[in-house]
């Protein structure tokens, strides 16, 4: 019996979520919209580094920064919705007692410390399974729990950079820029890692069996490089900063349009959408140009054929080129920011956008999922949680605790 | 799926899709029985894409090689009625579905969630596709570098104000693949209760929901975040991708006692003591450009290696930009086994595990690369009772 409705897929599951910062949280929230129960151990002796930072509404950012508006900070609400939060501190002795107490009753436990931080608080493979044979134990680390390198720090950009990924951004001719906005190292990991679990939850319903789950970020982002690796072996290249190039579209770029930061993304891969698209651009003739014919031709002269739709584009507004290109079956899309991505009829008609209700920020929006499931969908229930708001629950319902108990503890800052 | 006669079976049609065919190749590796069906004569479009070795001792390109590793190939024209009735035929026996096809072609074959809900009541069916199976866009056109675009991702590649760039070799249909796996996952643990159901995926959500979703939480209150800014990412300086001796480095040192200790280590140059260097608020906003080339005077001394090492021993995340044919002799990565071998031609080639070691592990099927379009055409139809003359004719109307 958990705390949340019935009907996500993982229903009745519970996971103990020791995940921090990013690639770890992201992938229990995956749970937890599924359905899962995920209680995140927390503390305010150590406070996850999402609930540090800038906060948005009271703009006091110092004070953020040292910690005192842990409930206030944009990306813990995302990352950390639908889960329950129980503030014990895992350094003391009873703190440990009450978290292995607790592995005891339930399905999954994650982490994404370092390697060995686990064990070396008591919480490691060997005492889990002690308690718990049937446990999924997850543990998530830059660079695996094993290894010759496994004790480097590392970070999203990092894990990028060793995997091969960073050197391939830039414009052709040009040093690599190596950078993107977004934190691909840590998202992608914590979708893998939301794979494993659930693989290991499905083949525990049919074989009662426990697992343990070693995970790494550089080979996560290693996952991507597959067409690289073999080009390197296959052919020989070493290929760096390769802009928007493509090895069986073309066109396909992100092209200039009228007014501003203005971009489109246009790509090509059948001779149908090549005349579509030179219709579409106002200028049919150019699909007979001799330079780009057929796909040899226009790949063979790719900047040519960059610059005469270049040169088109510049006089569209974009929203318009795109409709108008859309319906001809080309393949367009403006490149959004977020005040695009919000007011994109897609996204807003796929609930990608979410809004919930926080106790102390009241309405606020945050993102949804990345599916789609026709009849246990993943839902966004609640907001995350404010420090210690499970912390009832867990220590008096889950683990039988009497009130003066809970209260000793809290003296003790055992709970904190 | 510990047990081989357990396996789950899946359906896959992938023609073009690396996003649906990676899909299955995860699903594979962890233990399901795949069989893809492709459009019969040459099969799979990806299987022309490349590599191609220069012996050119192999009629697959090397990607679609690695993508289809332990499947089962089918030539079948699903397009005909008897191939259509075939395909529901395998359908039947299958405990997982999944395509690529747009809504409209998906209906014109009876392979829309609907019609499968109703005749095939156990079975999960997944569609991954560039904008999903319904919703406004649905069924526009949609290649990897438009749900880029979409998905808020290309705004934040590139220098400012500069044409966007995508992110390299089509990554988004790789998270795609994974994230289907994934709900297929979520709906397998279902299906006990309520059967089977469809599970819908958009590269462009995904995009928007999973990797970029954060910048709605700021939006409303700061306005857009998450615009390119060349080799920086925003936030506290220094979080940039910087030259040295014999390459570039990823240097990370956002914590305020990082950056210190990086000081430290670098000698605490005269620079570092100045004012204007120690607000890193203003350098992170003002003049990021300007302390690049302070960092880049001491790192140009040194190669990736010496650096790497001098962080490394400082417990920092400074790490090397490496090329490909660095990763595959990175010592870490072959102690970690990371690569399994791929015999593809008369060769061996590294290709990359799942990112886990899982204990215990699943057990794939037999981990070779499929070979001519329709190879196990025979068998597969052969577990749906169809042989001899059924066969030559299906043969003759192209069906198969």
């Amino acid at each position: 019996m958990t705390s949340t409705p019935a009907r996500g897929p993982l229903s009745g599951i519970r996971v103990i979520d020791f995940c921090w910062v990013w690639a770890g949280p992201l992938m229990t929230a995956v749970l937890a919209d599924l359905g899962a129960e995920v209680i995140k151990v927390e503390s305010r002796g150590r406070l996850d580094n999402t609930r540090l930072g800038r906060p948005v509404i009271y703009q006091d950012i110092a004070a953020g920064d040292a910690g005192m508006a842990p409930e206030l900070q944009p990306l813990n609400h995302g990352l950390n919705r639908n889960k329950r939060s129980v503030t014990v501190d895992l350094r003391t002795d009873r703190g440990r007692e009450l978290l292995l107490q607790l592995a005891g009753i339930s399905d999954v436990v994650c982490d994404n410390f370092r390697a060995g931080v686990m064990d070396r608080h008591g919480l490691g493979r060997k005492a889990l399974h002690a308690i718990r044979p049937e446990l999924v134990i997850f543990s998530l680390s830059g660079a695996g729990q094993w290894g010759p390198w496994n004790d480097i720090a590392t970070y999203a950009p990092t894990v990028c950079s060793l995997a091969g990924l960073n050197t391939l951004i830039g414009y052709p001719g040009e040093a690599p820029l190596g950078r993107m906005q977004p934190p691909y190292g840590d998202t992608n990991a914590g979708l893998y890692g939301a794979l494993a679990i659930m693989y290991a939850i499905l083949r525990r319903r049919q074989t009662g069996r426990g697992a343990f789950i070693d995970l790494s970020q550089w080979e996560s982002a290693l996952s991507g490089m597959v067409e690289a690796l073999l080009d390197y072996q296959m052919v020989g290249s070493v290929p760096s900063s390769i802009g928007n190039a493509s090895p069986d579209l073309c066109p396909h770029n992100n092209y200039r349009c009228l007014g501003g930061d203005s971009w489109m993304s246009i790509a090509v891969g059948t001779q149908t959408e090549w005349r579509a698209l030179c219709v579409g651009l106002g200028h049919p003739e150019l699909a007979d140009d001799r330079r780009f014919a057929d796909g040899y031709l226009r790949w063979s002269n790719r900047e040519a054929l960059d610059a005469e739709i270049e040169a088109l584009t510049s006089l569209r507004h974009a929203e318009e080129l795109e409709q108008d290109l859309r319906l001809r079956g080309v393949a367009a899309a403006r490149v959004l920011d977020i005040a695009g991505q919000f007011a994109d009829p897609q996204l807003q008609s796929r609930g990608v956008y979410v809004e919930v209700e926080h106790p102390i920020v009241g309405a606020e929006l945050i993102y949804g999922n990345p599916w789609r499931l026709s009849k246990t969908p993943a839902v966004v229930r609640k907001a995350a949680p404010v420090l210690g708001e499970g912390n009832d629950y867990v220590l008096k319902e889950l683990l039988g605790l009497s009130d003066e108990e809970v209260g000793r503890l809290v003296e003790e800052k055992v709970i904190y | 799926m510990a047990d081989p006669r357990a396996r789950l079976r899946m359906v896959e049609l992938s023609d073009g899709s690396i996003a649906a065919s990676y899909c299955g190749h995860v699903l594979s590796q962890l233990g399901c029985d795949v069989v893809k069906v492709e459009p019969p004569g040459a099969g799979d479009r990806l299987r022309r894409r490349g590599p191609f070795a220069d012996d050119a001792s192999s009629a697959i390109g090397g990607l679609a090689a690695a993508l289809n590793r332990g499947k089962r190939v089918l030539s079948l024209d699903i397009t005909q009625r008897a191939g259509a009735r075939l395909f529901q035929e395998l359908l039947s026996r299958a405990d997982i579905f999944v395509h690529h096809l747009s809504p409209d072609a998906a209906a014109g074959v009876g392979l829309d969630s609907t019609a499968l809900e109703r005749s095939h009541p156990r079975l999960v069916s997944a569609s991954v596709t560039g904008y999903g199976a319904d919703g406004p866009y649905a069924g526009f056109r949609c290649y990897p570098i438009n749900a880029a675009a979409l998905g808020g991702l290309s705004v934040g590649i590139g220098r400012p104000g500069e044409r966007p760039l995508t992110i390299p070799l089509e990554i988004g249909e790789y998270q795609a693949g994974v994230v289907t796996a994934v709900g297929i996952l979520a709906a397998l643990n279902a299906v006990q209760d309520v059967g089977g159901q469809g599970v819908d995926v958009s590269e462009a959500d995904m995009w928007s929901a999973v990797h970029t979703g954060q910048n709605i939480l700021t939006f409303l209150y700061l306005g857009v975040a998450g615009l390119r800014a060349g080799n920086h990412s925003i936030g506290q300086y220094p979080n940039s991708f910087l030259r040295c001796k014999d390459g570039f480095m990823c240097v990370n040192l956002t914590p305020l006692p990082h950056w210190l200790k990086f000081i430290e280590v670098m000698g605490t140059p005269e620079w570092t003591k100045l004012p204007r260097y120690r607000n890193r608020r203003a350098m992170t906003e003002e003049y990021p450009d300007e302390v690049d080339r302070l960092l880049e005077d001491w790192l140009m001394r040194y190669t990736k290696a010496e650096i790497f090492k001098m962080a490394r021993d400082a417990g920092l995340p400074v790490a090397p930009a490496l090329g490909i044919d660095e990763v595959l002799a990175n010592e870490h990565l072959r102690a970690r086994a990371a690569f399994e071998v791929m015999h593809l031609g008369t060769r061996d080639y590294d290709v990359p595990r799942l990112p886990f070691l899982l204990d215990p592990r699943p057990e794939p099927p037999a981990s070779s690369v499929p070979g001519r379009p329709g190879c196990d055409t025979q068998s597969v139809l052969q577990e749906l009772g169809v042989g001899g003359a059924r066969l030559d004719e299906l043969y003759e109307l192209e069906v198969i």
